[in-house]
């Protein structure tokens, strides 16, 4: 009798998985690891991605540049100078503005990911701010000037490979005035280390500003919290809303 | 993981529960590759001149300045006389906003509508802009319009709603389905966000449930239910139609809108530099 059962217990079993790869083969789903979830960066990159000590601008860190060096054109340097002096007041985070790409992964904000076989879609706390990755379509042709850059994507293997052009010239890397050309061309890693953690990878590469491509490495974190949800930063609001110009109106007594 | 599901499968260690989930998901993937109409996908714009007025399409000045008609239709369902069931004080103060609504000179950061400051729509008007694409998942539905590339995550999961203090400008949404038409209760709206141009408002205490309805392949109904005592004297209801998108003009994908950055309402930057900016 046990036997019996055990044998129909087994045919279930081999019969779903028939048909679970079936559905895999007709693309109803597919193999690829799953990214879909909330996610936060939990470093100071966001303040300087060089290594840094704490300061008034923000704690310190150890960076998250690769060699702890950015590869400064000579003629590049005094922009930077120049960013340093007027960031609490020019650094797009002072302004609300979007902070582009590869920066907008590691605002200090949670972002979700919502992946599909055909584009993986990131919706990010911080303004805002969304990514729509398009998997099986090229760039648009430029030139074209987007804050957030126009995102195309692959699978290599358990790695999404995400090719990122036409930027603006506005966006930092950082708020101590790292920065680059709109000639920025930014080809990011996405590696699923374990559920909970992600490594992100994204390789720069701007004749403008760097003698070579150089490389920024850092964790990315899932919120495991019971019913974590994302919820709104929309600082672009918060000057006039203290000014009392946004509440409703109510009916005075 | 699929990925780990599928190395479980080859070794046959899978637990019944495993094999019963594939199953499920394998007809469940059936069920939506089918023809059943579906609210997943692209839509245009169905509100037509209601991100203006909900009342009355554009008025005489505005027609003539895009050079078009005045539907001088209400999207309003009811009321069957198709306006907003204001509380008297608050219809004196919509109607104040009207009047200072084309005279920038007058006007002040309170008078102006908050989409011409680049600001989130808000609920329900949302739903007036263009799009929505919306992605259906099993425990979410994510819709997302171009207009200041905003997004809302609707949970379908069960999870309770976000503490009462928490409001935020396009509300705490959950979603549930009824067949294939998708019900959203939102609640937790912070009231700054206006119901159309001229200025039509609700409050911190509203709640607005939305219904999707795939009417057919390419065809969405949508209705939105206001109900807020402060501000109301009835609950009311607009709605509209949807066509599915063809996308041609962005071969199907949602481009960058950068309102913020510099797509803003020019007379804005001149009432923000009077009255908001340091001196």
């Amino acid at each position: 009798m046990m036997t019996q059962i055990k044998f129909a217990l087994l045919a279930a079993v081999g019969a779903a998985c028939a048909v679970a790869w079936l559905s895999v083969a007709i693309g109803a789903a597919d193999d690829k690891p799953d990214l879909s979830g909330i996610w936060q960066a939990v470093n100071t990159a966001n303040w300087n991605i060089l290594p840094h000590a704490a300061s008034a601008d923000g704690p310190g860190g150890l960076g998250v540049v690769v060699g702890g060096e950015l590869p400064y054109l000579p003629s590049a340097l005094s922009k930077k100078q120049e960013n340093y002096r007027t960031r609490k007041t020019a650094d797009t985070d002072a302004r609300c503005l979007l902070p582009g790409v590869p920066r907008v992964m590691y605002e200090p904000y949670p972002f979700q990911i919502f992946q599909t076989p055909t584009v993986v879609r990131m919706a990010f706390e911080y303004g805002h701010a969304t990514r729509n990755i398009y998997l099986n379509a090229p760039h648009p042709e430029g030139p074209i000037e987007w804050w957030m850059g126009d995102s195309r994507g692959r699978w290599e293997g358990n790695t999404l490979v995400v090719d990122v052009i036409h930027f603006t010239g506005e966006t930092w890397f950082d708020r101590a005035g790292n920065y680059h050309s709109p000639q920025m061309h930014v080809v990011e890693r996405f590696t699923l280390l374990d559920p909970d953690h992600m490594q992100y990878e994204a390789t720069v590469e701007d004749p403008n500003v760097f003698s070579r491509p150089w490389k920024m490495q850092m964790i990315l974190y899932r919120h495991t919290e019971p019913n974590f949800q994302i919820l709104e930063y929309d600082c672009i609001a918060f000057v006039d809303e203290a000014a009392g110009n946004l509440a409703p109106p109510r009916q005075s007594r | 993981m699929k990925g780990a599901t599928m190395r479980n499968c080859i070794g046959f260690r899978a637990p019944l529960v495993v094999a019963v989930v594939a199953v499920a998901a394998a007809l469940l993937s059936v069920v939506v590759a089918g023809q059943a109409p579906t609210i997943a996908g692209q839509w245009d714009a169905g509100a037509g001149q209601a991100n203006y007025t909900l009342e009355f399409g554009w008025p005489p000045e505005h027609a003539a300045l895009m050079a078009g008609k005045s539907t001088q239709r209400s999207v309003i369902v009811d009321p069957p006389d198709g306006r907003i069931p204001f509380q008297p004080w608050a219809k004196a103060i919509r109607d104040e906003r009207d009047k200072l609504h084309t005279d920038p000179a007058r006007m002040k950061s309170k008078d102006l509508d908050p989409q011409a400051k680049c600001y989130p729509t808000g609920v329900p008007r949302f739903a007036n802009r263009a799009g929505p694409v919306i992605t259906i998942f099993p425990t979410h539905v994510l819709m997302q319009i171009e207009y200041g590339h905003e997004y809302r995550i609707i949970y379908t999961d069960g999870r309770p709603r976000l503490p009462s203090q928490i409001k935020l400008w396009n509300g705490d949404a959950r979603g549930h389905w009824e067949g294939a038409t998708f019900v959203i209760e939102t609640t937790n709206l912070n009231g700054y966000a206006w119901l159309d141009v001229i200025g039509s408002f609700l409050s911190d205490q509203a709640t607005v449930v939305e219904r999707f309805r795939p009417v057919d392949a390419n065809t969405m109904q949508w209705t939105g239910t206001v109900t807020d005592p402060a501000v109301f004297t009835r609950p009311w209801t607009m709605g509209w139609n949807y066509v599915r998108s063809k996308g041609q003009e962005t071969q199907g994908e949602i481009w960058e809108n950068a309102c913020v950055e510099g797509n803003r309402f020019p007379e804005w930057d001149a009432i923000y530099a009077r009255e908001l900016a340091p001196k």
